[in-house]
């Protein structure tokens, strides 16, 4: 999704920021970080913005808070003609950050008619996000059959054990995972 | 530290035209400690972790077919402020065999 939103970034004139959430980076990934990471790829593509410069120059010897990163975000953002935000796997982010992150970004959205958000993230957020953000559109999605054999196949090529595979287990493993994977 | 580098921008921009150059390195190492002041995270370098473990092909359909692809607005052009997609990546992680720790309040979920 992210690399076909770049695809069209240039004709298009979007500009698009992504991020990945993860359980295993509870600590770096604050709200005010997670919305610092945004907003940098978004000054990567026009310049750093005067006002991101001053807010700098007055708090650098501190760390960055939420509310100066919002305002800095929403200052960017108007400056662009499109942007599009995307944030794989929501639900790994802690509840807290993640409530911060969204009321942010409820803010933004509500200041800016051109910015799209896109999260990705197991269901039980879905309401989270319903809560906070309005207009949101759920699209259900599940691998095909054959994304999932044409992912297994080339897993199996790349087996730096070949010698540990015979043809009744490769059989199982093509198999059973796409069973599995049907009921998740 | 930030007045000292609009300080040291001040003085070397105020020699002369000679040293241009000067004037964009302070400037450049300015940008470059704000994108660091902005956030640790570094959301580029993740995304080429994860592009290199994709395969080609794999996914296309779900942008093809989905409203990101239906001919009229198109993924560049999508009309609702945001979009939810349910459990993206839980099968690629069941697949690729990366098990994140699920969240209680799920786990009670599926019981």
């Amino acid at each position: 999704m992210i690399d076909s939103l770049s695809d069209e970034a240039g004709e298009n004139d979007l500009a698009v920021a992504w991020l990945y959430c993860d359980f295993l980076a509870h600590q770096e990934q604050s709200a005010p970080a997670m919305l610092g990471a945004i907003l940098k790829q978004l000054v990567n593509m026009r310049g750093i913005p005067e006002n991101v410069r001053q807010t700098f120059r007055k708090f650098s010897d501190r760390g960055v808070r939420l509310p100066d990163i919002v305002r800095m975000l929403k200052t960017t953002i108007s400056l662009l003609p499109r942007v599009y935000i995307c944030i794989d796997a929501l639900d790994e982010s802690t509840p807290k950050s993640r409530q911060e992150l969204l009321m942010s970004l409820r803010d933004i959205v509500r200041e800016s008619s051109s910015t799209r958000v896109l999260f990705t993230g197991r269901s039980h957020v879905e309401e989270e996000v319903k809560r906070s953000l309005t207009n949101v559109v759920t699209i259900p999605v599940s691998p095909t059959e054959a994304d999932i054999r044409v992912y297994l196949d080339a897993r199996l090529d790349r087996d730096t054990e070949p010698h540990a595979m015979d043809d009744d287990l490769r059989r199982d493993i093509t198999r059973i995972i796409p069973e599995m994977i049907s009921e998740v | 530290m930030a007045e000292n580098s609009s300080q040291s921008l001040n003085i070397v921009g105020n020699i002369n035209s000679f040293n241009v150059v000067n004037v964009n390195t302070v400037i450049s190492d300015e940008e470059d400690k704000i994108r660091e002041w902005l956030s640790p995270l570094k959301p580029h370098q993740r995304h080429q972790g994860v592009r290199a473990d994709r395969l080609d092909g794999v996914g296309d359909l779900f942008l093809e077919t989905s409203e990101f692809g239906n001919g009229v607005t198109g993924i560049a052009n999508l009309l609702s402020e945001c979009y939810f997609v349910p459990g993206a990546q839980v099968w690629e992680r069941h697949i690729c065999g990366k098990n994140t720790p699920r969240p209680e309040k799920e786990k009670k979920a599926c019981h």
